[in-house]
């Protein structure tokens, strides 16, 4: 009994894991964004939906073929990005942040009925790549394997390389830097603009790889970037806007919380997530690692 | 003359701060903008840097045009701007502060001698036993030779100071009195702007008066301190 | 000369004291609204689409009490609502679920509770939400209205889940086959809470709240207690959309999760920006402009829908940051210009906007006709072709007609009103006119017939003002030698 128990705790911890290392895929790009562009782009989870259907169409080009389009969907989705962020956005900088916030959520109507004109309103499948079809044995609990093998690893890689990034080269530096005083940074000599849509296309990267690595995971649909992108807002409220390791942190407890929550009230799992989202604003109004706001955002 | 600026008017959306400005200031020299808080001092530095770019006039710099171009590019000729507040990033580590701010000199100026971190910390000793504390963990003095020592990091060859003396003790004052001496008898150009009329003096070769936008006074610091009703007038000294 | 300038402006200042008199006019313009609109259908009611046209009132008021009660927030609070359709769902939801387990329910009770359930609703989430500002109330609203949504969809037990709430009870007279009965229910329910909002906004809470959204660190150094007016203000706004809710429920005697969709909340928050937000009467423009926009898209390709809506709100944003209405009374004014310069200010913005107005209306139809009958581009597919039919014409030939003819027209007729002439500012008035006849004559949607409108509406504030009026008539001689004085 005793036995049945652990099992099925180490099972759901995992399941925990995955949901976190999806969500994370695509919310620390908008994380990233709003940190030096203090812009909230609502269209994160376009970049997300357009990344899965990119593979949808690689993979159904060339037969098969599914590693080349993890790389390839989210390089196009950055094409997308730094168009709607050279000619919408760039404008509109100086103008009130809620009027940015309008455009990109014009812009996830337009790519939203995009998505539909191009594929369709029907649900959509990829295949798994070949070799991770099935599960894996771990402490006596099966999983599957392309989650083991693919989705972890790009998760924490992200993790990984998004941490090496920031604090480890040139580019990083001033990427951080900037989250703190843009004003300054040019005056330090810095292009802002060319800055701004370098990280904002890093940003859309991320929604494109996000969507990619979830492809093979569950159905795509119109509608899937109204979806996302809740989830990920709950998780960058939840962790702190514009910190990466609050991100992380919340993702995690977003896949837990919701991981276990469905064993328990399987209708309505969602709902502790915005009861503690709730409990966290009260006690912590800027999240859990985000730094006290004075007025502003 | 490095820096000319002619007749410039600002705004701020609806409000007009400057009222043809006209100021220059040639090489090697250090000058003064003295006047009361908000009456245009700042603006016309953040005018000069590309920030708040005016409605009408020039700002010329070692014979460029440089009137509402992009601050980065004013920066990377040369203009190295110090503002007010500090701003320093108070995420960043000392050390990281003054990397961000490294970028070679405009056409291989500076006769070789490249600003490093080194050097940084010859003019502000204090700063090397706190490399890797973060900015915003720093005393308000230090924070202000951190500033500074992060623009020297471009290698600039105008500096724009904006109020360094602001909100500092008085010992603290004098320290950074002397090393700005420092910098100005290593041959930089400084153009100062200051509330702290006596502070400013100390160091400047010459000086303008602000008030409402418009320029009272220019001439040299003796004419200056011979010319009591001015002094009187809009320093209140 | 400066004694006649200043008899000028006595007289203008006679005007303004002479409507004064009137102790609220915006209540007379309500009562006449609700005279003229809540006989509309006896008027009507014989017309061929009659039902439509009734039906879409019904609609349209319902959906402009609820962009209104929104824009309370967004307009007078500056806070976004991302998830306001959580209150229609709330409303609606909170009356079906009371008649339709309840038996003994009495229908006004259910109708009154639907309002209480809403502001109760909105006072549980706006604790959470007004403690930020900004993208972060943007954010928490979305998410909030997402979880009225899921629980609406997901609790099976309670609320039927995604097969909604079916036949829920209501008093005989609704069910009226000529929907006559309950459009004027709506009208009198709407026009009456409306003009609640415009007195709430009037009032010292509306003032202390517009005086948050321009400065809340004032506001509140000032004594002003930010969060609480904040929060009122949310649960009014919820407590009046959940009456458009329930209203909406009674209407269809159902209600679903879709009524708390997300896609809800950006139809309000397209027509308050669409209308103008700094306005208050903005929304209600905006949901009538944007309904028959709706009607007239969805109708043939329900599939751009979203696409459209988002293409206008970039085309708001960067075009029309005030919206329709904001556009309309924005002045180019200048406390220094005396009369003559201020007349002449306003008729050269005037002719401006009128070719905005007339440039809107042309690519509008246009925009329309393309989608309503893709293939008609040289003769109307159809219609047989006649030469002196316009209506068979295709819509090219059409278009080029109107740009050609009209702006000659208009050109000439701006030109007469830039040197005051009297006789322009009527044939002006006339030409906007007939323009809308000419629409309604080649069956323009319905869209383009309001836009149209909008434009004589327009010719007729602006023109027929007592200022201008003034300059057309009596002081017109008065004016020109004052521009005169001033060019020498």
């Amino acid at each position: 009994m005793v036995d049945f128990f652990t099992n099925v705790f180490f099972v759901q911890l995992v399941n925990g894991l995955f949901i976190a290392a999806g969500i994370y895929l695509v919310a620390s790009g908008l994380s990233l964004v709003f940190g030096v562009l203090g812009i909230l782009n609502f269209a994160h989870g376009s970049f997300y939906m357009y990344g899965a259907f990119f593979v949808f169409t690689y993979v159904g080009f060339t037969a098969g073929d599914f590693w080349p389009a993890l790389f390839i969907a989210p390089m196009v989705v950055v094409i997308l990005g730094v168009v709607m962020e050279v000619v919408f956005l760039r404008p509109i900088y100086k103008a009130d942040p809620l009027y940015q916030l309008l455009l990109t959520y014009a812009m996830v109507l337009i790519f939203g009925d995009l998505v539909k004109i191009l594929y369709g309103a029907e649900n959509l499948s990829v295949a798994r790549p070949e070799g991770f079809e099935g599960t894996v044995t771990i402490a006596g609990s099966l999983f599957p394997s392309y989650q083991i093998f693919v989705l972890l690893p790009a998760g924490f890689l992200t993790v990984l390389g998004l941490y090496l990034f920031l604090n480890r080269t040139n580019v990083g530096r001033t990427v951080r830097a900037a989250t703190q005083d843009r004003e300054m940074i040019g005056a330090l000599g810095v292009n802002v603009r060319l800055l701004y849509t370098g990280v904002f296309a890093i940003g859309a990267f991320l929604g494109g790889l996000g969507g990619a690595v979830l492809a093979p995971m569950g159905a795509l649909y119109p509608g899937m970037d109204f979806d996302v992108i809740i989830e990920v807002f709950l998780v960058v409220v939840l962790g702190g806007l514009g910190s990466m390791a609050g991100t992380a942190l919340g993702a995690l407890i977003y896949g837990e919380l919701k991981s276990f929550g469905i064993l328990w009230v399987p209708e309505l799992e969602s709902v502790f997530i915005y009861v503690l989202m709730a409990v966290v604003l009260v006690a912590r109004p800027q999240g859990l690692l985000g730094k006290k706001v004075e007025g502003g955002h | 003359m490095i820096l000319e600026v002619n007749d410039i008017y600002t705004s701020y959306g609806l409000s007009q701060i400057l009222f043809g400005i006209s100021i220059n200031v040639d090489e090697g020299e250090c000058v003064a903008l003295l006047g009361r808080n908000g009456v245009g001092k700042t603006t016309t530095l953040r005018s000069i840097m590309g920030l708040t770019a005016p409605t009408k006039g020039s700002v010329v710099y070692k014979g460029n045009d440089i009137t509402g171009r992009a601050s980065f590019r004013v920066a990377k000729m040369g203009v190295g701007f110090v503002p007010e507040e500090r701003r320093i990033f108070s995420d960043l580590s000392v050390r990281e502060n003054l990397e961000t701010g490294r970028k070679p000199a405009a056409n291989g100026a500076n006769g070789g001698k490249e600003w490093t971190i080194d050097r940084v910390h010859e003019i502000f000793p204090i700063l090397e036993g706190l490399s890797d504390r973060k900015g915003g963990y720093l005393s308000g003095g230090e924070q202000q030779m951190l500033t500074v020592g992060r623009t020297l990091m471009g290698n600039p060859d105008l500096l724009l100071l904006d109020e360094p003396s602001e909100g500092l003790a008085p010992l603290v004052v004098r320290d950074l009195s002397n090393q700005i001496a420092r910098l100005k008898e290593e041959g930089m150009t400084i153009l100062l702007c200051e509330q702290n009329a006596k502070f400013a003096t100390g160091l400047s070769d010459r000086a303008y008066i602000l008030e409402k936008g418009q320029v009272r006074f220019g001439g040299t610091i003796d004419e200056l301190q011979e010319n009591e009703e001015i002094r009187d007038q809009y320093l209140g000294l | 000369m400066a004694t006649s300038q200043d008899s000028l402006q006595d007289t203008a200042g006679a005007v303004g004291k002479g409507q004064s008199a009137f102790r609220d006019p915006v209540l007379w313009g309500f009562l006449v609204a609700l005279v003229l609109f809540f006989w509309t259908p006896e008027l009507i009611i014989y017309m061929e689409w009659a039902d439509f046209w009734i039906i879409f009132l019904t609609e349209a008021f319902i959906w402009s009490l609820f962009a209104v009660a929104f824009n309370l927030l967004m307009g007078y609070g500056g806070l976004i609502s991302f998830g306001q359709a959580a209150y229609l769902g709330i409303g609606g939801y909170t009356a079906g679920l009371l008649l339709k387990y309840l038996v003994w329910m009495n229908f006004y009770v259910a109708l009154v509770a639907a309002p209480i359930g809403g502001a109760l609703a909105a006072l549980v989430i706006g604790y959470f939400c007004i403690r930020r500002t900004h993208i972060y109330f943007a954010i928490l609203t979305l998410a909030f209205g997402h979880i009225v949504y899921l629980i609406a969809f997901k609790w099976y037990d309670f609320t039927g889940g995604d097969n909604g709430l079916i036949g829920i009870p209501v008093p005989e007279w609704i069910k009226d086959p000529t929907f006559v009965s309950y459009y004027k229910f709506v009208l009198v329910i709407c026009m009456v809470s409306i003009y609640l909002l415009w007195r709430i906004v009037n009032s010292p809470f509306g003032k202390t709240l517009t005086a948050i959204r321009e400065n809340e660190v004032r506001a509140d150094f000032v004594g002003i207690n930010v969060q609480r007016h904040k929060l009122y203000a949310f649960m009014i706004a919820g407590a009046f959309s959940a009456l458009a809710g329930a209203l909406i429920m009674i209407n269809e005697r159902s209600v679903y999760p879709d009524l708390a969709h997300w896609t809800q909340s950006t139809q309000v928050l397209l027509m308050s920006l669409l209308g103008g937000v700094y306005t208050f009467f903005g929304p209600v423009v905006g949901a009538f402009l944007l309904l028959t926009m709706d009607a007239d898209i969805t109708q043939n390709y329900p599939e751009i829908w979203q696409l459209f809506l988002g293409g206008t709100l970039v085309l708001i944003l960067f075009a029309l940051p005030g919206g329709i209405v904001g556009f309309i009374q924005e002045r180019d004014e200048n406390a220094a210009d005396d009369m003559a310069t201020r007349m002449a200010k306003l008729m050269a913005q005037f002719s401006r906007k009128s070719w905005y107005f007339f440039g809107g209306a042309v690519s509008f139809t246009v925009f329309f006709s393309i989608l309503q009958t893709p293939d008609s581009w040289w003769i109307s597919e159809d219609w047989d072709f006649e030469l002196l039919s316009l209506i068979t014409w295709g819509i090219l030939p059409r278009t080029i007609l109107q740009l050609v003819v009209g702006a000659a027209i208009l050109w000439w007729l701006l030109r007469g009103i830039q040197s005051f002439q009297a006789m322009h500012r009527w044939l002006l008035l006339a030409f906007t006119v007939l323009s809308l006849a000419l629409h309604i004559y080649l069956e323009t949607p319905l869209s383009g017939l309001l836009l149209v409108f909008l434009w004589a509406v327009y010719s007729f504030y602006c023109l027929f003002e007592p200022d201008t009026r003034q300059a057309f008539s009596g002081g017109i001689e008065v004016v020109k030698d004052a521009a005169q004085e001033a060019a020498e």
